[in-house]
């Protein structure tokens, strides 16, 4: 009887054990929740490629210069590759949210400068501006505005290619 | 420092496996088992995805509705199939976890171990990436929170030239063949973690890499039983235009977005990288004074391969003998893999039988306790008993109960590096020649011996069932084994003054007799 007993014991034992095994594994493979995002706010988000100005202009090589170099490669003019890192500034609704500079790719720093850039704002109707300098101090940034609708849980893309902007 | 860690946690398994080793017995405790139930998750994760292969669609607008056919559809098969892939792939971290957590407790990550050791941080990481790339192909919001968050998160490091995250815009950024390369990768991740478990063993002699058969049953019907209860199923369709808000994570592979949510992207970068280079490096810290590792007789070897048969480490090499000798082979240590177990010892045929008086010379020994050292510290430990009782001397290992701590009266003890370095002709020897009436045998055992398969070996001695066999005269009655963790104390004691209670003293003419 004692080991009808022992053996019903250690079984039944073994079933909890098996079922709190699997509860822990169950709970935790979809629990607790985790709220990613609020769903009453908006996204936007940016995506910028823009290529900053070449620092120095091309000119003409110099007859010396032209004299160092051999008869068949004697290209007349000269263009330094390097471009200025470009600044991105982003208004939403007159307050600034976003200021930052990068370098452009490269080893020879002469690609472009790449933003990507996510904002959780409020729904509703909002102007976003955009002010690129690329051309280093003392060269004018170039703006732009856009009228944005924004509802709970949308995401708006913005992509700057350029100078050219998509808004989706 | 990394003491006051351990303790508590050495306390706890300790703690859990004799509450296991009453429901499941030790043959089936599952926290002997980690290292092989984790390779059975393995297996049904394989094998379960090579079925989700078959069907899965790998078109942008196909992949989720493969995945829903499955779930829906035809859920007696396709969906117990993906519940126990994920299932299982959820079972292989947390024992993994428990794995890690156990061998650092006992102690067992350092000298020798460190090459199985640091070989399983990546391994760990290489299961977690597998899970994550594995959401990701379901596509649906918590595939395209992993995606964007991921890709957000490596962008943090300005290393790729175009951020990633920009391939997630919008559903035109993406192009049918992307789920293409995540099923590449889901595929060569789990072949390149294969591969490391295989190398993970490599200085493991007969590893583990299956658990018991009633283990396995239980294991896999818990499994099917939760599939079929709690089944896995998908949030909503991926919409790039929309951001997912409530995720319903699996915090075993996810864990680490809700992180970056809560610390931003490079602190969780630091504390990836922190962790794995503290793990990485824990074999060093602190540096683990190396044991002087056994050391051969070129005299007393006759090469018969039972060391090399039973080193838990696959230490010993037999190699050809080059002088002139009645042996063939010779035993050879390669010291840097030599954990200094002793095993080796309790293998070695050579010195059988033990006498007396004789300076003990055998094949194979321990500069730290010679076999002559331990014949003469059991010797000397049963002449201080009275000789009015029978005189009982209990044998245990240095990592699980201290025997000598128990001091128990009328009771003799001699404490080893691990139980397995004990040749069972000492325990005749004692018996014979050295006063004894009984002997008490104990240490970690099978399952959770510190030196792997001290326990296993020194069962099958005694059994006859592995050699070097316990051969004697005496009455196995007076002989006792019975393995004890540190937590197992108290009852050690009842059962150690239980057997000397019942142990009559041996007659004098019968030891004579036995002697003569």
């Amino acid at each position: 009887m004692s080991r009808i007993l022992d053996f019903l014991r250690r079984y039944i034992g073994q079933v909890i054990a098996y079922i709190a095994f699997a509860a822990l594994l169950g709970y935790f493979s979809a629990n607790p929740d985790w709220t990613y995002f609020p769903d009453d706010r908006a996204l936007i988000k940016l995506s910028l490629t823009h290529g900053g100005q070449r620092k120095e202009a091309c000119r003409e090589r110099t007859k010396e210069e032209r004299a160092k170099l051999p008869p068949t490669a004697k290209p007349p003019k000269v263009c330094p590759r390097e471009r200025h890192p470009v600044t991105l500034s982003i208004w939403l609704d007159d307050k600034r949210i976003y200021l930052r500079s990068r370098q452009p790719m490269g080893l020879s720093k002469d690609g472009p400068s790449q933003f990507y850039q996510r904002f959780e704002v409020a729904p509703g109707r909002r102007q976003l501006k955009l002010e690129i300098a690329d051309g280093g101090p003392g060269v004018a940034s170039s703006v732009q505005v856009r009228e944005l609708e924004l509802m709970a849980r949308r995401v708006v893309v913005i992509e700057a290619n350029h100078g050219k902007i998509n808004v989706r | 420092m990394l003491k006051m860690v351990q303790r508590p946690m050495l306390r706890a398994f300790e703690l859990a496996e004799i509450g296991f080793d009453k429901l499941f017995g030790r043959e089936w405790n599952p926290l002997f088992y980690l290292g092989a139930l984790a390779w059975f998750n393995f297996w049904i994760v394989a094998v379960t995805g090579v079925y989700l292969f078959i069907v899965f669609e790998t078109s942008i607008e196909g992949v989720f509705e493969s995945i829903e056919y499955l779930t829906h559809d035809q859920w007696y098969l396709g969906g117990i199939m993906r519940s126990l892939h994920r299932y299982a792939s959820d079972a292989l971290v947390l024992v993994t976890m428990v794995h890690m957590l156990r061998e650092f407790a006992l102690d067992r990550y350092r000298g020798v171990r460190w090459f199985t050791w640091t070989l399983g941080v990546p391994m760990l990481w290489l299961i977690i990436m597998s899970g994550v790339n594995g959401y990701w192909l379901v596509w649906d919001e918590m595939a395209q929170m992993i995606a964007v968050a991921t890709a957000e998160w490596i962008d943090w490091f300005p290393i790729f030239g175009e951020p990633i995250a920009q391939n997630f815009l919008t559903k035109g950024s993406m192009g049918d063949r992307f789920f293409s390369l995540l099923i590449f990768l889901h595929i060569a991740m789990p072949l390149i973690l294969l591969f490391l478990m295989w190398l993970h063993l490599q200085r493991m002699n007969k590893a583990r890499i299956n658990p018991p058969l009633g283990l396995g049953i239980g294991s896999f019907g818990m499994l099917l039983v939760l599939s079929l209860i709690y089944p896995a199923v998908s949030h909503q369709r991926a919409d790039l235009s929309l951001v997912p808000t409530v995720i319903n994570l699996d915090w075993y592979y996810l864990f680490i977005y809700p992180l970056i949510d809560l610390w931003s992207a490079g602190p969780v970068w630091a504390l990836v990288y922190g962790v794995t280079f503290l793990l990485m490096l824990m074999p060093w810290l602190p540096r683990e004074k190396p044991a002087a590792p056994a050391v051969v007789s070129a005299e007393q070897c006759n090469g018969c391969e039972r060391c090399f048969d039973d080193c838990p480490y696959g230490a010993i090499m037999m190699k050809s003998r080059d002088e002139d000798s009645s042996f063939d082979k010779i035993a050879v240590v390669n010291s840097s893999l030599c954990a200094a177990c002793g095993i080796c010892v309790g293998s070695c045929p050579t010195h059988t039988p033990l006498r007396r008086d004789d300076h003990v010379a055998i094949g194979i020994d321990m500069p730290a306790l010679t076999l002559h050292q331990m014949r003469g510290q059991a010797v000397a430990a049963v002449a201080g008993l009275p000789d009015n009782k029978p005189k009982v001397l209990l044998i245990g290992c240095a990592h699980a109960v201290n025997v000598e701590a128990l001091r128990l009266a009328g009771v003799a003890t001699l404490s080893l590096g691990c139980t397995g370095a004990l040749p069972p002709a000492l325990l005749d020897f004692m018996m014979r020649r050295g006063g004894v009436d009984g002997i008490f045998l104990t240490g970690c055992g099978d399952g959770e011996c510190f030196h792997r398969l001290g326990g296993r070996w020194v069962e099958a001695r005694l059994d006859g069932t592995r050699e070097t066999y316990l051969r004697t005269r005496f009455s196995r009655d007076r002989i006792r084994l019975s393995w004890a963790a540190p937590a197992d104390a108290d009852r050690l004691t009842r059962e150690v003054m239980e057997f000397a209670g019942r142990i009559e003293p041996i007659p004098v003419a019968d030891r004579d007799e036995m002697v003569s």
